[in-house]
């Protein structure tokens, strides 16, 4: 797809999805948010994972650091902008730690090293009431006002977060077109070749993990402010599972990938429970069972994810 | 005779403090010429380059490159100096295009100055130019190690350390693979190569050492040990270096 197609599809779509709110019933506004809060972590994790191939599996800790940062200061009078870049530097500066143990171990080991670190954020969370208000939680998150513009609406709200999302998505586009996002692909496909030409592996590991922190960070302040009250259930580690599994659907390593799998993950479930149509009614009750065989399904015939398929259709129509 | 531009003065070096490879290596490549390592598996060919690159630090023994010491120095600050490594087996990144490989290769570089650098390199491998934008997946073998050569040539390396350049290809690409190493030895560039494909890589090189057991075994002419009826046994490690040993 040329440059030019892919802005106009790309403009296309976020029209769409701008214009379809305001004929949503508010609890879609509100998953459709939700999707997008989400993305922004899922990019985070797909250039951590996907484009850097450090598996992880501590993603939602940082959504949650950055969210549980949000409550706290936003309460405390804190504009949003000004939360943000807190958020993001946190998260940054934690997760340049969690990478260490990726310079140590690979694949699995780091899953579960990293698993062990959200189950730790996890129970911070939990235990340090007096900061967090434990498993009570911290209610009353305000949402923000721009320029004088309030956005405690469900529609302004969508509409703040999907320019936010975008403003986050071109950040990314940009630094995987950098020398940067050559290095995490290098990284990626052969760390020793890598080094061989001079990227500084060690460096690149902990940045892969650190900007895809920041980006979860960011994603936990848009979220604290959509639901307005948080507890720790929702960074719980089955998070982070989810969260790379909507990477691995949409297409690890692809751009859109996390999009397409994160409205797979978070909107495909409700969309299914929901659904009245008589001959998906069944779906109200069996919707998670179905959810899970179109995974495994998915992932047996796809297992490049969604995006892939156009590169499956092509291998399949070459030479075997 | 050429002087000397990469010294190895009695190096000790492993990959584990129980797995010693080269023990009390001595030898030396010299500048404008190809230098041909050869000798049997675990002799320790491919440890030669890889603690010459920074890969591996030597526990004893001294690394220099035009005289002054690099044991231990990281790859980054080696390319900087002037030298260059291309790895055994495939080396190119697979999901990146291969103007994207190019770029990689002057990662160290200002980012001015690396398209200059590639249109350089692609004056030398036209057949690379066509294919820019492709997958580098979808190049031929002879194609992938050129692009590996080129990207390794856009830093303008004074050495180049290639490691079995011929592996996967067929007889008229090494042929040609090597002819290219030949230009650029011609050229001034010093070649330092492990190959298995001994008896074409001779007839390329000014010089081999033969390594047996991590040592020297053996510094002659390419055209001479290239002529030695002893040759399979000698790059089998069977022990007749001895007749022929290396120069104290």
């Amino acid at each position: 797809m040329n440059a030019r197609v892919h802005l106009l599809a790309l403009a296309a779509a976020l029209a769409a999805l701008a214009i379809v709110a305001l004929y949503l019933k508010r609890s879609e506004v509100y998953l459709l948010t939700l999707w997008a809060v989400y993305v922004m972590a899922t990019m985070g994790l797909n250039l951590t994972a996907g484009y850097a191939g450090q598996m992880s599996l501590g993603q939602a800790a940082f959504f949650g650091i950055g969210a549980y940062l949000a409550a706290i200061l936003l309460k405390l009078g804190w504009p949003f902008l000004a939360v943000l870049p807190v958020a993001a530097l946190v998260c940054f500066v934690v997760g340049l730690a969690l990478g260490f143990p990726a310079l140590r171990v690979q694949h699995h080991y780091l899953a579960f090293a990293t698993l062990g670190f959200n189950v730790l954020v996890y129970l911070a969370m939990r235990n340090e009431e007096q900061i967090t208000g434990g498993t009570f939680g911290i209610s009353g998150i305000p949402r923000p006002t721009f320029l004088g513009i309030d956005l405690g609406g469900h529609v302004a709200y969508w509409y703040w977060t999907l320019g936010s999302l975008v403003v986050l998505g071109g950040i990314l586009w940009w630094l995987l077109r950098s020398p940067w996002g050559r290095a995490f692909a290098a990284l990626r496909d052969n760390p020793i070749r890598a080094e061989s030409l001079g990227v500084n592996i060690t460096a690149y590991t902990l940045l892969a993990f650190a900007i895809g922190a920041a980006f979860a960070g960011v994603g936990g302040v848009y979220y604290a402010s959509l639901v307005e009250f948080i507890e720790p259930g929702p960074f719980h580690f089955s998070t982070s599972l989810m969260m790379l599994l909507a990477v691995i659907v949409g297409g690890s390593g692809k751009f859109y990938g996390p999009a397409l799998g994160t409205a797979i993950v978070i909107l495909l479930p409700e969309f299914l429970r929901g659904s009245s149509t008589p001959w998906l009614k069944f779906m109200q009750v069996w919707y998670l069972a179905v959810f899970g065989i179109a995974v495994v399904a998915l992932m047996i015939w796809l297992p490049g994810g969604l995006l892939s398929i156009r590169e499956r259709l092509d291998r399949k129509g070459g030479p075997q | 005779m050429a002087e000397k531009i990469i010294e190895f003065d009695r190096v000790v070096a492993g990959y584990s403090p129980s797995l010693t490879i080269l023990n009390e290596t001595t030898l030396d490549a010299r500048k404008g010429e190809i230098t041909l390592l050869i000798g049997p598996n675990g002799a320790g060919k491919s440890t030669v380059l890889k603690t010459l690159f920074g890969f591996l630090t030597p526990r004893s023994g001294e690394v220099r490159f035009e005289g002054r010491r690099i044991n231990g120095k990281p790859p980054r600050e080696l390319l900087a100096e002037g030298l260059a490594y291309v790895p055994q087996g495939r080396n190119l990144f697979p999901s990146l295009t291969v103007r994207h490989n190019l770029e990689l290769g002057g990662f160290t570089l200002p980012r001015a100055e690396v398209p200059a650098r590639i249109d350089e390199v692609l004056q030398r491998f036209p057949r690379i130019r066509e294919r820019l934008d492709n997958q580098a997946s979808t190049m031929s073998g002879g194609e992938q190690k050129q692009l590996e050569i080129g990207r390794a040539l856009l830093l303008r390396p004074r050495v180049l350390l290639i490691d079995e350049p011929s592996i996967g290809l067929s007889p008229i690409l090494v042929r040609d693979v090597m002819a290219l190493l030949r230009s650029l030895a011609d050229a001034g560039t010093t070649v330092l190569m492990v190959e298995q494909n001994v008896r074409t890589a001779l007839k390329y090189s000014n010089r081999a050492l033969v390594l047996e057991m991590g040592r020297l075994a053996l510094d002659r002419p390419a055209s001479e040990l290239l002529g030695d009826p002893d040759l399979n046994r000698l790059f089998l490690g069977a022990g007749s270096a001895k007749a022929h040993p290396a120069p104290a």
